[in-house]
């Protein structure tokens, strides 16, 4: 099998999907769409983390996943925390992350966060750094750096205004080469989102099918 | 002249207009969408003034087709920074596999657009997937990909007449108005496809769908060169070349159903910037004083060419006929009273005021792109704005207040807040994407099993809802904390806010009711493109011609720069006029 190389809008529309099918509302499964559309544009495996993020949510409640309020400071939640939902709300109220430091809690995926640290910083132009386990993010209006190995299942997360001098979180030449098997479960995903075909509505719904003249 | 209906909306433009533009809940209904015109900003027309003004060179560097249509062929556009190449495969397709719907598998005809110069690797590697269309993949050195089926009737007509030594019948030409139509022209990273983002920074691609555009222009010339090539096959000793005339007046075909009409609700930004665009050079042009008299004559003559179109218009849908019918009246009608108004004060604004007691919404928009054709100088400009960097307005402002949200959605859904949505006529449709190769469709919510799967296309009624739990909530809370409860509600309230800086962002009329008409988004669309010869098969489908009357590639060069522009009307005289 040849690799599969994709556009950002195909990430971006296919995590779309994937969201949506897997429970989010359609203006949540925007933010999804960029969460991991931001990754890939940054050499990270945005399709990849999400479809695992997707996983763990199916058949969860949003009440379950998402944070309890708007505090930003959300240490005493039972369950880790949905990292898109956190995203928003963190991308929402983003001049309360450009004052100060925030402790979030612990999140699912916190990589995934890294759209919403980007938003932040282009709305507040204010550099962030987002910090978990050993691993740190950090996020400015035009470049992104990393240290550490970013990846982690769930972790504890901080979030602070400041530059991070770490390597330089740059975009693959081509496109992003996608795990088949992870774009492939996002395909799954997005496939519940598809209404199951019937002659009546291939003749009705997409207008006549008149071969030529 | 001030007009005192409405709210005023400031533009992006360095200069305001001294005339308001007309309003969003004026322009943004669906009737009045369905009835847009071609005009001086549509695509194809910006893109043929920049390759004049830039003076891009064009070149066939390969035509390597054999009988009956077998082939690869190359065409390279040069501009002043880069190199474009369309790569054109030719194919045999038995009759009964050539189908208009996006679900069909094989074409007469597969195109791709190659950012830069096409190699012999690229053409190879492009010769095993574009033929494939949706089932290949394409690589970001690929801004376009495309197909195009032949119209039988007409591209057999005038193989056979070349290769006889005699030229096509003008009447038949002019019945048809095109050798191929094309059935998607795919580009913004489409399976593979470069995407947006690495070319938008170029000045030639800046504007909206100038790649797009420009595949078209290509593949025009090359539906020409190869009638004429497969006429010369055909019968080496007799074959002539179509005559000059009679080629200008082909353009290409195209056949679009329901999957273009999300777009304009799917790109608000971007939509609002092209309706702003046009009303801004309105408003321009009705704020002045006095009109020139080359203006008046040049107003007068397209208006006249403008009768030309309408009379040869056809089209075999009622609604669309019944509007085409309206539309030979009210020219009639403008051309009675035209030529003594513009003579006077404020002549433009004094005759779409006119028009808008007079003339049914088909003549109204008419008009408004044609008051624009004279004035280059106070239009032209506009087309730069037209593009939108929709990534930066996705931001969600959540320490906005839930009152403040309120009051601004009952400003831009008012029109949604006051409908029924429990009737059964008002949520009548539901759009969906089916199963069967991803293909966007328009159901009977109440009848077929859809709901589930409908896709966000109708932001009235989203609005609504929204608006209902709003005024449940406290008015001092923040959109954030409103949002984190009501996640439902994140897609219509971030619409909602775009809608502050993009006025035009949404249609304001119900697209899931009874009375829907897809093709009004798709009209609207297709205007802005350039189209012409709107031609509805039903309620959701229809055919246009691009660049009908246009210069082809080879002419650009010799014609003047500034009569390059003068293609959006039939000629005087035309066949089919009366």
């Amino acid at each position: 099998m040849t690799a599969l190389v994709l556009s950002s809008n195909e990430i971006d529309a296919m995590a779309k999907k994937a969201a949506k099918g897997a429970g989010m509302p359609w203006g949540l499964a925007s933010d999804a769409g960029r969460v991991a559309r931001w990754l890939a544009d940054h050499g990270l495996p945005g399709p990849e983390l999400l479809v695992d993020l997707l996983d763990w949510r199916d058949g969860r409640s949003h009440v379950e996943v998402a944070p309890p309020d708007v505090g930003l400071a959300w240490a005493d939640h039972p369950l880790a925390l949905d990292p898109v939902v956190v995203g928003t709300v963190c991308a929402d109220l983003a001049g309360r992350l450009a004052e100060g430091r925030v402790e979030l809690g612990r999140v699912r995926q916190p990589l995934l966060l890294g759209f919403a640290l980007s938003v932040v910083a282009a709305r507040t132009a204010t550099a962030l750094v987002g910090r978990w386990d050993d691993s740190a993010l950090g996020v400015a209006a035009d470049h992104a750096t990393g240290q550490g190995s970013l990846f982690a299942t769930e972790a504890n997360v901080i979030v602070e205004p400041g530059h991070l001098n770490g390597d330089r979180l740059t975009a693959p030449a081509e496109g992003w080469t996608v795990d088949p098997s992870a774009w492939a479960r996002l395909e799954a995903y997005a496939h519940r989102t598809y209404a199951p075909d019937t002659e009546a509505s291939r003749l009705r719904g997409a207008g006549a099918g008149l071969i030529d003249d | 002249m001030l007009r005192a209906t409405g709210p005023r909306y400031v533009s992006a433009v360095t200069t305001p207009p001294a005339v308001e533009l007309r309003p969003p809940n004026t322009v943004m209904k669906l009737a009045r969408l369905g009835s847009f015109h071609q005009s001086r900003l549509s695509f194809m027309r910006v893109l043929l003034r920049r390759l004049a003004r830039e003076r891009w060179t064009f070149e066939r560097v390969r035509f390597d087709i054999a009988e009956p249509g077998v082939g690869v062929a190359v065409y390279e556009a040069r501009g002043p920074e880069r190199t474009y190449s369309l790569v054109a495969f030719a194919h045999d397709l038995p009759a009964d596999q050539r189908s208009d719907r996006v679900i069909a598998q094989a074409w007469d005809s597969t195109y791709a657009l190659v950012d830069g110069v096409a190699d012999d690797a690229t053409i190879e590697r492009l010769a095993a997937n574009v033929p494939l269309q949706e089932a290949g993949r394409v690589s970001a050195g690929e801004l376009t990909l495309s197909r195009a089926n032949r119209s039988v009737r007409l591209f057999e007509h005038v193989v056979d007449r070349l290769a006889a030594g005699e030229q096509p019948e003008p009447a038949k030409l002019d019945e048809v108005g095109y050798l191929m139509r094309t059935t998607a022209v795919y580009g913004s990273g489409k399976f593979g496809l470069a995407d947006r983002e690495r070319i938008a920074d170029r000045p030639e691609l800046e504007g909206p769908f100038q790649a797009e555009m420009l595949t078209v222009f290509l593949i025009r010339a090359f539906t020409l060169d190869l009638v004429e090539h497969l006429a010369t096959l055909r019968s080496p000793a007799t074959a002539v070349p179509m005559d000059p005339a009679l080629r200008r007046s082909l353009g290409v075909g195209n056949a679009t159903g329901l999957g273009m009409a999300p777009f304009v609700i799917n790109h608000p930004s971007l939509f609002s910037n092209w309706i702003v665009a046009k009303e801004t050079a309105l408003a321009r042009v009705r704020a002045l004083p006095t009109a020139g008299l080359e203006a008046q004559t040049r107003f007068l003559e397209l208006l006249e060419r403008a009768q030309v179109n309408a009379a040869s218009w056809r089209s075999v849908h009622e609604l669309q006929m019944e509007k085409v019918a309206a539309l030979v009246a009210d020219l009639d009608a403008l051309a009675d009273i035209a030529p003594a108004l513009i003579a006077g004060p404020e002549p433009w604004d004094r005759l779409v005021r006119w028009a808008d007691d007079a003339l049914d919404l088909e003549g109204q928009e008419q008009l408004v792109s044609l008051v624009l054709e004279p004035y280059s100088d106070l239009v032209d400009d506009l087309a730069t704005e037209m593009g939108s960097d929709e990534g930066a307005f996705f931001a969600i402002e959540g320490s906005m207040t839930t009152s403040e949200l309120t009051a601004l959605v009952a400003d831009v859904y008012g029109w949604a807040i006051g409908i029924d949505w429990d009737t059964h006529h008002e949520t009548a449709r539901a759009w969906y994407v089916s199963e069967d190769k991803l293909e966007p469709r328009m159901g009977e919510r109440h009848e077929e099993l859809i709901e589930p799967y409908e896709s966000p296309l109708a932001p009235g009624r989203d609005a609504a809802k929204l608006h209902a739990d709003l005024l449940a909530w406290d008015g001092e809370a923040t959109v954030a904390a409103f949002l984190l409860v009501h996640p439902e509600h994140r897609f219509v309230t971030r619409r909602a806010q775009q809608s502050v800086a993009f006025p035009y962002a949404e249609i304001r009329d119900n697209t899931i009711s009874a009375d829907v008409l897809p093709i009004d988004m798709l009209r609207c669309k297709l205007s802005y493109f350039g189209a012409t010869r709107f031609d509805p098969r039903s309620d959701r489908w229809v055919r246009i011609i691009m660049f009908r009357h246009a210069p082809f590639p080879d002419e650009l060069d010799d014609l003047p720069v500034d009569t390059i522009d003068d293609w959006g009307y039939p000629p005087l005289g035309e066949v089919g006029a009366r």
